[in-house]
């Protein structure tokens, strides 16, 4: 055949794909990302790196808008699949492949859609959302009297206004950017969105609220994984594998997922509680990552709210379970346990441990199980304190508290309207 | 080492660019090995990534962003593939080099500056916040390695009485520089992986930032600047045995085998690197880096040129 | 002098070979024709261009920069004569860079290397 088909044939071997998670839908995610690397796919950070946009559960309204705009801002070759059940997941990644690979269907695409996204969006909620966010900054750039900018009739390339100045914190007129954080981000909670006024990369001001899907995964376990116990294991290595790749660790990131992944599987659990004490050991001994986030705390959120209900240390028989004897000396006692859970750094090591305990054999430890409206409330509180924690910090320490975190918009989800000034 | 630095014809300039490319596929294989082997597949599977890549990016639809700059985002985008290319020109292979530049450390450290322009460039060509963050990012960063780097690459040239790179390999008959001046040696290798925006220093094309300067690049204009990245780091590599680890010199083999071994060695070691430590961001990195590292440099080049006078 | 035409030889090779892969690319892609597309903004138009007066931070440290920056214009030929010319040169030369170093770490206690 042509050299087109075959460089579609090798294209194939390795495809990207974008990733967009509703809430709720965390396992449909996981297991897809299982799934691609057994394929050796790639997991793409954005649109213009994405081959195939993956949608894991029954997005909502808001939502589904959003997934449109970047199916649109994929250059293609490209094809979209819905995530809603583990069940024929192969098959799907199959067709997907298929279609991808089609040269006269993806030149078809392309041909179809030369005008730019610009002028054909309309988003629907765009008016709501407008009166939202544009009361205070951006536009407070009109009365500074422009030398740059000649008030109401400014330019507008492309459709889209330049952006208006502020004050920083100097004193010093800077512009000012909109910057929505959210759905759709790498490492990022499912449908939150975090709008942010930005000066350079700190962030003036922020608004957090959630996505809601159109509905929650049906009640049947699709994994072998239905105890508690499992499922809070799961949710830590997720959350720890979130933040390791966010502090820029792949390594360790991947051997989190990897940990996540067996205990999705129902792996070995002897095995398992050993391998995630090893993974905490490294994470703790890394100088690197200790300097890296330092200083980097969810400070002014009230813990003993936040603190999620799982075991807290001092009632772990660390001894007694024969996991890593030191561990206490090194973190439990050095810091006092407010700090030890303030402390991003802590934090993280903190979710491992205790993710290697209900790993542990003395499998007497099971965590309480929390009900839906404590795990409402605490999200909700999560979500309330986001706007303060975040003002102030730069993009890349923002992201890192946010996936310090470990928010569960799922349970959020649940119930409605989740808008936080 | 037995032979003296040549310069040879020009013609043979049409070899270096393909040698360069070599070498930046075959590290990028080796990281394509080393990503698969963490997800739990045979490193063999990997190691074909990147033809898999190209091919998959020749493929793809090329993007512009609404009002982009499109000019000085594509001249940074085809810039970085140009600037790694003019770097190897001053590198001898064993005993042969393109061009024997009386400067031709400086040469190297014009190029390498020269990458500031491009990544910002990119960064802000796009018109896109999280790409335009990106090229800043990698601004913070580089008023902080671009210093030690420089006095990094003095030291040799003060220990060889020449700015020549062929008189620095010359210099390294009976000793290899990376002995005497191993502070020197650290500190360039960390600014090629930071001057690459690879690694821990990758932060301007950080996850945080949805791939930063990458974020709304595809087709082929990503793929020129996933090529520069990795030939702009083989650069470094290969530049790092003229300098540092006696160019050509070394047993049994000939002189350009060594050449080419010492540099495969080196950029092996960069690309492992790379996955295996935390980020180090560069408002942490710069009180560092102008407080201790910076008076390391210094250090290093009076030990350096204290020994020189002295002998 | 035959130094330069490499140069040349290269450089020209370096932009030929750029533009033949366009040419390919214009063959391969699914479209000759590049998308014209919104920035990625995690599924949100943008509100306003990013193309801004961005806020650099970190300008402090660029000043700082600079200044040792224009020191490297002595170290080059500095380091070709050391050699010959003796202690006096190296005395002279870290004195200077002594002083500068003084300046670096006044702006390091003055928080100009701290911008987050």
């Amino acid at each position: 055949m042509g050299v087109t088909s075959v460089l579609a044939r090798w294209a194939s071997t390795s495809v990207h794909v974008l990733i967009v998670e509703v809430p709720g839908w965390d396992e449909s995610r996981m297991l897809l990302e299982a799934e691609l690397d057994r394929r050796g796919w790639r997991v793409a950070l954005s649109p213009a790196d994405a081959d195939l946009l993956a949608v894991c559960g029954m997005p909502g309204e808001e939502l589904r808008a959003a997934f449109d705009l970047l199916w649109n801002q994929l250059p293609g070759p490209r094809t979209r699949v819905s995530v809603t059940t583990s069940v024929a997941l192969s098959a799907l990644l199959d067709a997907a492949v298929a279609h991808l690979v089609d040269d006269s269907r993806q030149r078809k695409d392309a041909r179809a859609r030369s005008r730019p996204a610009a002028a054909e969006d309309q988003r629907p909620d765009a008016g709501e959302h407008d009166g939202m966010d544009h009361g205070g900054m951006d536009h407070g750039g009109m009365d500074h009297g422009g030398v740059d900018h000649g008030g109401m009739d400014m330019p507008m390339p492309g459709g889209i206004p330049l952006a208006g100045g502020g004050d920083d914190r100097d004193g010093l007129e800077m512009d000012v950017l909109n910057v929505p954080l959210g759905p759709v981000l790498p490492h990022w909670p499912a449908g939150l969105v975090v709008d942010c006024v930005l000066q350079g990369d700190v962030i003036v001001s922020a608004k957090a609220r959630v996505l809601e899907a159109a509905s929650a995964p049906k009640d049947e376990p699709t994994t072998a994984v239905t105890d508690v116990a499992g499922r809070r294991i799961i949710r830590l290595c997720d959350d720890a594998s979130n933040l390791l790749a966010l502090a820029g660790w792949q390594t360790a990131a991947q051997n989190a997922r990897r940990l996540r992944d067996d205990a999705l599987r129902g792996a070995d659990i002897a095995d398992h509680a050993a391998a995630l004490d090893r993974l905490r050991r490294r994470v703790e001994r890394s100088v690197l990552l200790r300097w890296s986030l330092k200083g980097i705390s969810l400070k002014g959120i009230s813990l003993n709210e936040i603190s999620l209900k799982g075991i807290s240390l001092d009632e772990i028989p660390l001894k007694e379970i024969g996991l890593a004897a030191g561990a206490r000396a090194n973190t439990g006692n050095a810091t006092p346990p407010d700090q030890a859970t303030v402390d991003i750094r802590h934090r993280l090591i903190g979710w491992l441990r205790e993710a290697a305990v209900l790993a542990g054999p003395s499998s007497g430890t099971q965590p309480p199980a929390a009900s839906d409206s404590d795990r409402a409330r605490q999200a909700q509180l999560a979500l309330a304190a986001l706007p303060e924690l975040l003002r102030g910090t730069d993009l890349g320490t923002a992201r890192l508290l946010i996936a310090g975190l470990g928010l569960d918009t799922a349970a959020l989800a649940q119930t409605h309207e989740q808008t936080h000034e | 080492m037995s032979e003296p630095i040549v310069q040879v014809s020009p013609a043979w300039a049409v070899l270096a660019p393909l040698a360069l490319l070599l070498f930046a596929l075959a590290g990028a294989g080796l990281n394509g090995a080393l990503v698969a082997r963490s997800v739990g597949r045979p490193g063999r599977s990997g190691a074909s990534a990147p033809l898999a890549q190209v091919a998959r990016l020749l493929r793809q639809r090329r993007q512009v962003t609404v009002a982009a700059d499109v000019l000085l985002w594509r001249i940074g985008a085809g810039g970085l593939v140009v600037v790694a290319i003019l770097k190897i020109l001053v590198i001898p292979l064993g005993p042969w080099t393109l061009a024997d530049l009386d400067v031709g450390v400086v040469w190297f450290n014009t190029m390498d500056v020269m990458i500031w322009a491009l990544f910002w460039l990119i960064g802000w060509g796009a018109n896109s916040a999280h790409s335009l963050v990106g090229g800043y990012r990698f601004l913070s960063l580089a008023v902080s390695y671009e210093l030690p780097l420089m006095f990094a690459l003095i030291t040799p040239a003060v220990a060889a009485r020449s700015l020549r790179v062929g008189d620095v390999v010359a210099a390294q008959h009976d000793l290899w520089f990376v002995i005497w001046m191993p502070v020197a040696f650290v500190i360039f290798c960390g600014s090629v992986i930071a001057f690459s925006s690879w690694g821990p220093f990758a932060t301007a094309v950080g996850r945080d930032i949805a791939g930063g300067f990458l974020t709304d690049v595809s087709g082929v204009d990503r793929l020129l600047i996933l090529t520069g990245r990795y030939a702009v780091l083989t650069a470094g590599a290969a530049f790092a045995v003229p300098l540092f680890l006696g160019g050509g010199g070394g047993a049994l083999l000939p002189d350009w085998l060594w050449s080419i071994v010492k540099t495969a060695l080196v950029l092996a070691a960069f690309v492992a690197i790379r996955h295996r430590v935390p980020t180090i961001r560069p408002d942490r990195f710069a009180e560092v880096a102008w407080i201790i590292v910076l008076p390391a440099a210094l250090l290093q080049v009076l030990v350096v040129a204290i020994i020189v006078v002295g002998s | 002098m035959a130094a330069y035409v490499s140069v040349a030889v290269i450089l020209g090779m370096a932009l030929v070979g750029i533009g033949l892969l366009y040419l390919v690319a214009r063959a391969t892609s699914v479209s000759p024709k590049p998308l014209t597309t919104t920035p990625y903004l995690s599924g949100w138009m943008p509100k306003e261009h990013a193309l801004s007066r961005f806020h650099a931070r970190w300008y402090p440290l660029t000043i700082i920069f600079l200044a040792f920056d224009v020191e490297m214009l002595f170290m080059y030929p500095w380091a070709v004569v050391v050699a010959s010319e003796g202690p006096t040169a190296i005395i002279e030369m870290f004195v200077f860079l002594g002083l500068l170093m003084v300046g670096v770490v006044w702006a390091w206690r003055e928080g100009s290397m701290r911008w987050v």
